[in-house]
């Protein structure tokens, strides 16, 4: 381990670095004026700093707040002789503080928490999360705030190409079926041309949006390197089968109503896309109408009506919706509603197909209302 | 009970409408996955009717429509679209098809619409 001590009194720094070294660490550097310790370029290439908190011209924890800008990953142990300072010290993540005088095995107890997370495996671990990769509703970068970045792509040829070569991700893709997907009317050479221009700026982009993503060609077909980037459909599709198997209602019913962004590149609408972005908003439709019908016969009306509104947003010829919120609404004596829906299916089906709804909606809507009339007689 | 011909470029969309067909006693015959292929195999197969996708790679559904009603004037053929297709739909209705089905497939219309144009 590679430690730099930061101490204003001459004895208390040579003593600090003495017992450091004798613990086995290596100590690089000692100051004793703050600004100094700041401006030095060490600081890149230790894994931890030892600062003393009281300190004339800047305290050491403004010192460690400043470093953390420097050098992100470094580890900031405090060493004072007054532990009121504890709070504040840990409100900017220090990795520990050390209490005046220092004894021996308390020290080795900090190395040894220290090598037990050494700055290397910090920034792997780094390096490990990568963001997430929006494909529904649009193309976007998820940095882990579940709010989506969006990408600035020089053409929108080049989100074309990308989400395309996303979507093939398994398949490397010859570029005569990228230039027909792309530039159909133009001729070969233009085409070529237009393919390599598209190639780099796509790289020129993902390379300014901070997206480990490449595109790589070899022999005439280009594919994507995904470099450990997460798609959100994928996720989603995935969490969705783990929490059906689960049989977690709960955590279906999140994931339908909050997990599910919007469909597939539906902004884009590229036709390509089309076939995918039916089967993942029909995969939807299935879980929910089945997560719907048995919070219905669960007892649980109003979750019921929570998801079949949303699924009659999403599919307004659905029928079995209003069906659904016909019975859910029933059940909870709401009389207005269930004659509001009837209605609204009547005229949406009117409307947008030129029907009626099926014998069996209208004969659940008649048996009520005879049981009603019948109830207030 | 009819013997059928399905027509769509997705797969998952042909299994599903397989299945609400044969639940409903009908027998799918065969499959095709575009409008090429479609005019081949109805050939081949001689369905008693065709659910035809509207939107398909190579050849589009109304096309196909036009070509099978071609080589068999009577021929009975839906088309599936999706909500908001009602051009494509009114196209192809001029063009010949019997009747139409909106995705995702609903059960109870889609045995509808075939006993319709099997009586019609």
């Amino acid at each position: 381990m590679r430690a730099i001590v930061v101490d204003d009194e001459l004895l208390a720094m040579e003593s600090m670095s003495r017992m450091l070294t004798r613990h086995g660490a290596e100590v690089v550097a000692a100051f004793q004026n703050p600004l100094e310790a700041l401006n030095s370029e060490l600081w890149c290439e230790v894994d931890a700093a030892f600062v003393d908190i009281s300190m004339p011209g800047m305290n050491g924890i403004e010192l460690a707040a400043r470093l953390q800008s420097k050098a992100p990953l470094l580890h900031v142990v405090f060493v004072t002789a007054f532990d009121q300072y504890a709070v504040k010290a840990f409100e900017i993540a220090a990795a520990d503080y050390l209490v005046k005088p220092v004894r021996a095995a308390r020290l080795e107890a900090t190395l040894e928490r220290l090598r037990l997370h050494p700055r290397q495996a910090v920034a792997a671990a780094v390096q490990e999360a990568p963001p997430t990769l929006a494909c529904m509703h649009d193309l976007g970068i998820d940095r882990g705030d579940g709010r989506v970045e969006e990408i600035l792509w020089r053409t929108s040829k080049a989100k074309e190409m990308f989400a395309y070569l996303i979507y093939e991700r398994d398949r490397a893709v010859p570029k005569e079926q990228l230039q027909d997907l792309l530039w159909p009317e133009v001729d070969a050479d233009r085409a070529v041309a237009n393919l390599h221009t598209t190639v780099y700026q796509i790289r020129q982009t993902l390379k300014s949006a901070g997206l480990p993503v490449h595109i790589l060609y070899a022999g005439g077909r280009y594919r994507v390197d995904l470099g450990g980037v997460k798609l959100d459909c994928e996720q989603w599709e995935q969490a969705l089968d783990r929490a059906v198997a689960d049989m977690d209602e709960g955590r279906v019913f999140r994931l339908l109503l909050d997990g599910y962004r919007g469909d597939y590149l539906q902004s884009e609408a590229y036709l390509w896309a089309e076939n995918e972005r039916e089967r993942l908003r029909i995969k939807w439709l299935q879980c929910a109408s089945e997560l719907a019908s048995r919070l219905e016969q669960s007892g649980l009306p109003a979750d019921a009506i929570r998801l079949y509104q949303e699924i009659q947003k999403r599919f307004p010829v659905w029928e079995s919706s209003y069906l659904g919120l016909m019975r859910a609404h029933g059940q909870i004596g709401n009389v207005l509603e269930v004659k509001s829906q009837y209605a609204k299916l009547v005229r949406v089906l009117e409307e947008e197909l030129g029907m009626q709804p099926e014998r069996e909606t209208t004969r659940w809507y008649e048996a009520w209302a005879a049981s009603r009339s019948y109830t207030s007689e | 009970m009819a013997k059928i011909m399905i027509v769509d470029d997705a797969a998952f969309l042909r299994a599903m409408l397989k299945e609400i067909l044969v639940q409903g006693g009908h027998e799918v015959i065969t499959e095709a996955s575009n409008g090429e292929e479609a005019i081949e195999k109805y050939k081949a197969f001689r369905p008693e009717l065709v659910t035809m996708d509207i939107t398909m790679p190579i050849m589009e559904g109304t096309q196909a429509l036009q070509h099978i009603r071609k080589i068999d004037p009577e021929a009975k053929v839906i088309m599936c679209s999706a909500l908001g297709q009602r051009q494509l739909i009114l196209d192809a209705i001029r063009s010949g098809a019997k009747d139409f089905i909106v995705k995702p497939f609903q059960s109870g219309r889609v045995l509808e619409a075939v006993s319709r144009t099997m009586l019609g």
